[in-house]
Order: C-alpha cells, then structure tokens, then sequence
C-alpha cells in the first residue's frame, strides 16, 4: 500500500488519484474525531472535515513530508475544530438532538433513549476537560493514535501526552464514578 | 517527586478499561454520504483552481520563515501573557527612583546617583520573573501552539528590555530637565551597560533554575555587592575589588554588552531543551 506521505508527494504535483486516496483513507476517522471534539455536532464536524481538507489542499507546497501526513492533517483539523468550538460554544448539545432525526436508519425507539442517554453523559464529561486534555483523550482512546502520534499531532513532547492523558483520565473516571454513585 | 513524574512511572496508567468503555458508550455515527461527496467535490475544485496558479518561483520558496508580521503578533501575545505586576512593578519602582534622585540634590559622581543605581536592579528583577513554572501560568496553553519556546522567551524579554529602556530613558530627560548638573548622555551610558547586563544575568539565572523567585534574589544579592563595590571604591579591601568588577565603570561597558549577548544566546539555547519543557508542561 502506498504510504500517505508518497500520496501527499504526488498530491504536491497536483495528482487528483492521491487526493482522492487520502480524502478516502482519512474523511470517515477524521469525521468520527471532528464530531467529538465538537460534541456530537454532525453538521459542523462535516464542515470541519471538508475545511481541514481544504487547508491541507492550500498547505501542501509547504507540507513537511518527514512528519507524518496524518499527524499533520489531525493537527489541522484540531485547530480548525478548537476555533469552531471557541466561537460557537452555544450550540451545545441541541444539535445532538437535532441529528437524532435521521429518518432512513432510525433505530428503534428504546434503543434512540439509551444511545442518547449515554452520548449526553459523554459530552458532559468531555465538557468538562480542559481542551487541551480532550484532544489527547479523544486521540487515544477514540482514534487508537500511539503517544508518538499523538505528539507529532499536537506539536508538544511525549511527556506532555503521557501527563494530559493521565490528569484526563483521572478527572473521567472522577466523573464516571460520580455518575454511578 | 512531581505531578509528572509520578504519572511517568505508573507506566501508562493512563490506558484505562472503564474509561475506554465509558468513551465507547458514544459511537459517532457514519459520516453522511452525500456530505461526503460534497466535500469531494469541493476539494477537486480547489485542486484545479491550484494547479492553474503560477506556480511560485524558487526564491518564494526560500523566503524567512518568520515574517514581520507575525513577529508582530507573537510580540502582541507575549504583552498580554506577561503579568501585569512586572510592567506596573518596573515603572513604579523607575519612578521612585527619579523621584529620590531629584530629591537628593547629590553633587557627587553621576554612577553614584540613586536612579543610574537603581536602573539595573529593576531591570534584573523584571527578566528573572519572565521564566519560571511559578510565575508562567499560560505555560501550557504556549506548548500547543508551535511557535518554538526561544522565540516566546525572546519575545519576553524584548519587550520587557524594550520597556525598561523607555522607562530609563524618560528618566533621564526628566533628570536631564530638570537638574543642571546632570547631562543626558553621560547619564544614560552610565546606567545602559550595567542594566544590559544585570538584567541578561538575571534571564539566564531563571532559565538555569527555573525558579522565578530565587533568580531574583541572586540577581537582587549579586546587585547589592556590585552597588557595594561601587559605593565603597578606595574604601574596600583590594581582595574585594578584585572579587567584584566596578558595574559602573566606564572601562567595562564593551564588556559587559559582550557579556550580555553571550547570557542571553546561552539562555536561549537552554530554554528549547525539549526535557525541560516537558517535565513543567503540566502543573
């Protein structure tokens, strides 16, 4: 399988195959990570994921192909997302809501109640993390990115992730207990 | 043993089962296809819009990474993150100092007036609380962002140099203005060269120790003996003039700018030490 940085070589040449390849191999994770970090809000994380895109599209002469590709494009999209949140942090949940309307796979309706119970007990407790240890959160246990990765994501050291992830691990499992008492 | 370390020494404690499954509780749903196609669609466009650019030519590509505008903003950020008590400290504490010099009505030398004395010490103090984990709250929030710690910490210390400058230098006008005894130039020369170095001692003194407080009380004892040794001239034993070089002298002034230069280059190329950094990143 060709590697992402070899795409984004040929991307730099203007090769529409490797756009469409990475655009295939990254849109849906990238997505999946969007719609976290802007707590469940589908419409913006698409938006979010075609802007992240979009700046890479813009950025490519000056990707640095020693980092990897997908560090840089998660980075991207972090600071497309972190902005997006910081200026409409009024959407809050509601747009959860709002996608719960999908008439073509709706599932039933007890099971709508419990998966709606449990994303609104997510979303609050990521709410309640500092962003910066949200990322690392997300990154890690959603997206399956190794420290290392993480890291090259965030632009900070290994040391750094290690020490976000264990305070944000220690501040959910605070608040899951507290749920469950 | 710090926060950090003991997180480092649980071994990636961080990789917990209940947490995992809480997160897992919240599956994000599939992207929308037709959104996705959209976005596709998109992207080709911007490609084609690309690709009939001109491309740019070689020596675009060779430009300075930093350009002036974002030295601009950086310099911006660094005057907000900066605490606020440093800038009203150093300008309260010139004014005292102008304040006892008109005062004093003192005939004696120039270096010996209260305000060319004072002018170093406030510089040093001001750059020895520019870095340290107890006085940089907004540490953190930097180490996301990827402007390289160096240029943050020069950034500080030019400006916080730049307004101690302005604040000696209105100083002396005033001085210069208001007693007739006292000329503009040789006051100015008489307190620029040890506020240079005292204050680049004093930056390189928190970035070694990365402790705020305790490079200002060295800056602050090393300050007393050099004024001391200046004060005291024929007076001391020529043990401790040989000790503690005259600050105020003329003789010295090429020196100590040379001195200056080399404390804050070495500062500088201490302070991007990544293990550094990631040992304070969180506190």
């Amino acid at each position: 399988m060709v590697s992402d940085e070899i795409l984004a070589v040929k991307l730099k040449n203007g090769d529409r195959s490797a756009l469409e390849m990475l655009f295939e191999r990254h849109y849906d994770s990238l997505f999946g990570y969007l719609f976290r970090m802007t707590f469940g809000d589908r419409a913006l994380a698409a938006d979010l994921a075609q802007e992240s895109f979009l700046r890479v599209l813009r950025g490519i002469q000056t990707y640095d192909t020693a980092r990897p590709f997908k560090a840089w494009l998660y980075g991207i999209a972090t600071n497309a997302a972190r902005n997006a949140v910081a200026s409409a942090d009024t959407r809050r949940t509601e747009s959860f809501e709002a996608d719960a309307d999908y008439p073509d796979e709706a599932p039933p309706f007890e099971q709508t109640l419990l998966e709606a119970e449990a994303a609104s007990s997510v979303i609050a407790a990521l709410r309640q993390l500092p962003e910066h240890q949200r990322e690392a959160i997300v990154l890690f246990y959603d997206q399956s990115f190794s420290l290392a990765q993480i890291a090259d994501t965030l632009n900070i050291p290994v040391g750094t992730v290690k020490s976000r992830l264990s305070l944000g691990v220690k501040r959910l499992r605070e608040i899951i207990g507290a749920e469950n008492r | 043993m710090t926060d950090f370390e003991d997180h480092d020494t649980a071994n990636e404690s961080f990789d917990d089962s209940s947490v995992r499954g809480f997160l897992g509780s919240w599956q994000a749903p599939k992207a929308d296809p037709a959104a996705k196609q959209a976005s596709l669609a998109a992207l080709y466009q911007e490609l084609a819009a690309n690709s009939s650019a001109e491309i740019p030519p070689a020596w675009a590509a060779a430009r300075p990474r930093w350009s002036m505008l974002q030295v601009w903003l950086i310099l911006q950020s660094q005057i907000r993150l900066v605490h606020r008590w440093i800038w009203a400290g150093t300008a309260l504490i010139l004014l005292l100092g102008l304040l006892v010099t008109l005062a004093s009505n003192s005939t004696s030398s120039i270096t010996a007036l209260p305000f060319v004395l004072a002018a170093p010490i406030i510089a040093a103090l001001g750059a020895a609380l520019l870095y340290g984990d107890d006085t940089d709250p907004p540490l953190e929030l930097q180490l996301s962002t990827p402007i390289p710690p160096r240029a943050i910490l020069l950034a500080r210390l030019a400006l916080l140099f730049c307004f101690n400058l302005g604040g000696a230098l209105i100083g002396s006008i005033i001085l210069a203005v208001l007693r007739s005894d006292i000329t503009f130039m040789p006051l100015v020369l008489s307190w620029l060269a040890p506020m240079t170095a005292l204050s680049a001692f004093a930056f390189l003194c928190s970035v070694v120790l990365f402790d705020a407080a305790l490079s200002a009380i060295i800056s602050l004892l090393i300050w007393m003996a050099l004024a001391w040794r200046h004060l005291g001239g024929a007076a001391l034993p020529p043990a401790v003039s040989a000790l503690f070089p005259d600050l105020w002298s003329a003789r010295l002034q090429p020196a100590l700018f040379l001195a200056a230069l080399a404390a804050v280059l070495f500062a500088l190329f201490l302070a991007d030490r990544e293990i550094r950094w990631a040992n304070t990143g969180e506190n």
